[in-house]
């Protein structure tokens, strides 16, 4: 804070005696806050020290130093849970405090090497057999009773990408932009299904308040994966693309009044927007049904459509933004 | 010369510390009230993802208004360039609209006509004229950018004006003779340190501080390239790529000195000056030098190397937390207790999802070749 403005507001009347004496005090004792740093470092130590034992893994199997490694990976694994339990609080189905920085990475360390510790067990003695379902399904369970235990929103990231992963599909972020690669018709309905019981996870977690805050993770990959399913089906089935446009509209209002009443504004705008695309697919294909030769004037028409309907898509954002803020100061 | 009216930056700047010693609670609620009346300002600033939804929304508009407006009346190369051009400055036109008479400020319209402009502006001369020398290449990039940073304060128009700046000496030099290249990394960082300097000296103006940001940018931005005009890649590949042969460059030994030692320097000055800028500018650069070592002596194996990075790391982060447990030095390991930027949405979550995805989805990689999930999508991507 600047303190010579702080005097000035003071000698306008504005602000006490007692007020600019505690802005000053409070910027005395500023400290230097090393708080991103230290996660940085923890997250790039962990990224590396995970990684590279991955690699070491897939390099030694089949020869004299497997052991070694798998030893040292049980070492690492045993050593982080154990410090974990160590520094855990009580659980609560309520929103635990995190300790501190350094347990929420280890405890993270000691998941990932965990998976790492199973997926040789598997790889090398097969120890979940031949069934693939059970070899995600327990990395799978094991994350999601550690997010839970602990309170981890990472933890929990990984279990529902783990999720999906049993479920036959990629879900992080990049691989849904990079190969959205939902033309199968099977990854369509797996996509809605999973996009479908995400939302209903979340939904639950904030009802019966079940680790409340845990919700917006829930949604957020449940909304993504579900619009995606779901535009994809649009693009896919493209005999009654006018059905799953009814059917999608009619979900994602269900979804913004959701939205809406947990008043989070992310939540609307990645709702309208990929309602908006929807929308303008099924509009731009009927005006290419009208008039199947594209001719000068449709195209112009698409244009203007497509103009216009961003402007008003622009205002009704402003709109609903001034309309959870208002909420926000009632 | 500021598009935005300045009584109201000035009265935005006022408010926001106000918010701050709020949250902070070091002033009363009435007296936050009483100041946000005192110095009131009417821009439409919306938060991060009203902003994100209406550049999206303006680029696309813009993109379909220039379909409208091609429709209408191409014809040659040249008269398309012509298109572009006036295009780009209708968009600039049109920001001065919305900035005038809908008060809008870094939201999200602004920002995306200023890039529309510049870049309908730039493609237009592109077209119109066939071969562009690049060294006027970048002078209208500078141009432009810069026309960006002055009327608009846009940080990243400074960075690509800066950008832009040293593309032109580059290729100025590259043209002048022998003696020129070789003096050529010395050069850069010649420029990198008087614009270092000035940079600091202008955003400690009390008349420039609408553009106090911008200028901080610049800085770390100049840190950066007085580090590249001095790393050994970098000054081997560019010297490579100048003259055509390759090979070791001459007083190698100044570079890797160089690169090895101003990340140290920046990250010591950082923390002696408490200085975020440098620390954060020397923390990425450190990553910077261990590739520059790694791409030519591979001491250890990437995975042991890693592995031991990566404990020394967590280790090393453990006695630092041990040491800070109680602040020392004016460091603290607690959070910094500002406002977030991101509300309630778990970011740092996803972010982890997004970089352990091998790690999690381990049991399918060796051995199993059963998951479904690969292989080339159809082309149903979010756009139509």
């Amino acid at each position: 804070m600047q303190i010579p403005l702080f005097k000035k507001l003071h000698a306008e009347g504005h602000i006490s005696d007692d007020s600019l004496r505690r802005v000053e005090e409070l910027e005395a004792r500023r400290l230097f806050s090393l708080f991103w740093e230290i996660r940085l470092f923890l997250y790039l130590g962990v990224l590396l020290l995970t990684g590279g034992l991955g690699i070491l893994v897939y390099k030694n199997i089949d020869t004299i130093g497997h052991q070694a490694v798998l030893a040292f990976i049980a070492l690492v694994t045993v050593g982080s849970f154990y410090y974990c339990l160590r520094k855990k609080a009580a659980f609560s189905w309520g929103k635990v405090d995190a300790t501190d920085s350094f347990s929420d990475y280890i405890l993270l360390l000691g998941c990932l090497s965990l998976l790492i510790f199973l997926a040789y067990l598997q790889y090398e003695y097969g120890v979940f057999g031949d069934h693939y379902g059970l070899a995600t399904f327990m990395p799978m369970l094991i994350l999601f009773v550690t997010a839970y235990a602990f309170d981890h929103l990472g933890v929990l990231s990984l279990a529902i990408t783990n999720l999906a992963a049993w479920a036959g599909i990629a879900i992080t972020p990049l691989s849904l932009l990079k190969d959205g690669n939902f033309a199968d018709h099977r990854l369509i309905f797996t996509g809605l299904l999973l996009g479908g019981v995400l939302l209903a996870a979340g939904y639950l977690a904030s009802r019966r308040r079940l680790k409340a805050h845990f919700e917006a993770t829930y949604a957020n990959f449940g909304l993504h994966v579900f619009f995606i399913a779901a535009l994809a089906g649009l693009f896919t089935y493209d005999r009654v693309y006018v059905l799953w446009f009814l059917g999608l509209a009619g979900l994602a209002y269900y979804c913004y009044t959701q939205a809406m009443a947990r008043r989070s504004f992310y939540f609307v705008l990645v709702i309208v927007l990929y309602t908006y695309v929807a929308l303008c697919y099924t509009l731009l294909r009927l005006m290419w049904y009208m008039s199947p030769n594209f001719d000068i004037g449709i195209i112009a028409l698409g244009l203007i459509y497509l103009i216009l309907s961003a402007v008003g898509v622009g205002r009704l954002l402003v709109h609903l933004n001034h309309k959870l803020k208002a909420h926000d100061s009632l | 010369m500021i598009a935005y009216n300045p009584q109201y930056l000035d009265n935005r700047a006022v408010q926001a510390e106000a918010a701050e010693a709020f949250a902070k609670k070091v002033i009363t609620e009435e007296e936050y009230h009483r100041i946000r009346g005192a110095y009131p300002y009417t821009f439409y600033t919306p938060n991060i993802y009203v902003r994100i939804g209406l550049f999206l929304l303006t680029v696309l508009a813009s993109a379909c208004g220039f379909g409208l407006f091609i429709l209408m009346g191409a014809g040659s190369a040249r008269s398309v360039g012509i298109s572009f051009i006036i295009f780009g400055a209708i968009a600039y036109v049109g920001l001065e609209f919305f900035i005038r008479r809908q008060g809008m400020y870094r939201s999200g319209v602004d920002d995306a006509l200023l890039w529309v402009g510049g870049g309908m502006i730039l493609a237009g001369i592109d077209i119109s004229f066939n071969t562009i020398p690049p060294s006027v290449q970048s002078l209208l990039v500078l141009v432009l950018a810069a026309w960006g940073v002055l009327r608009y304060a846009d940080r990243l128009m400074a960075l690509v004006a800066y950008g832009a700046l040293l593309s032109l000496i580059f290729h100025l030099t590259v043209g002048g003779g022998a003696v020129a290249r070789a003096l050529l990394p010395f050069l850069m960082m010649v420029v990198s340190v008087v614009a270092y300097l000035l940079a600091s000296r202008l955003s400690a103006a009390e008349r420039l501080r609408n553009y106090h940001s911008c200028l901080v940018l610049l800085r770390v931005a100049t840190l950066v390239s007085f580090y590249l005009a001095g790393n050994y890649y970098v000054v081997r590949e560019l010297n490579a790529f100048i003259s055509g042969g390759s090979g070791p460059v001459a007083l190698g030994w100044l570079w890797w000195v160089l690169t090895a030692i101003t990340p140290v320097f920046y990250i010591g000055r950082g923390l002696v000056r408490k200085d975020v800028v440098f620390l954060w500018t020397g923390l990425a650069l450190i990553a910077a030098t261990i590739f520059t070592v790694r791409y030519y002596y591979h001491l250890l194996p990437a995975e042991l190397a890693m592995i031991i990075g990566g404990s020394v790391l967590i280790i090393g982060v453990y006695c630092l937390s041990r040491y800070l447990h109680v602040p020392k030095h004016g460091f603290t390991a607690a959070s910094p207790e500002e406002p977030d930027l991101l509300g309630d949405l778990p970011m740092e979550g996803l972010i982890l999802a997004e970089s352990f995805k091998a790690a999690a989805a381990q049991p399918e990689a060796p051995g199993f070749r059963f998951g479904g999930g690969t292989g080339g999508g159809g082309g149903a991507g979010g756009d139509f």
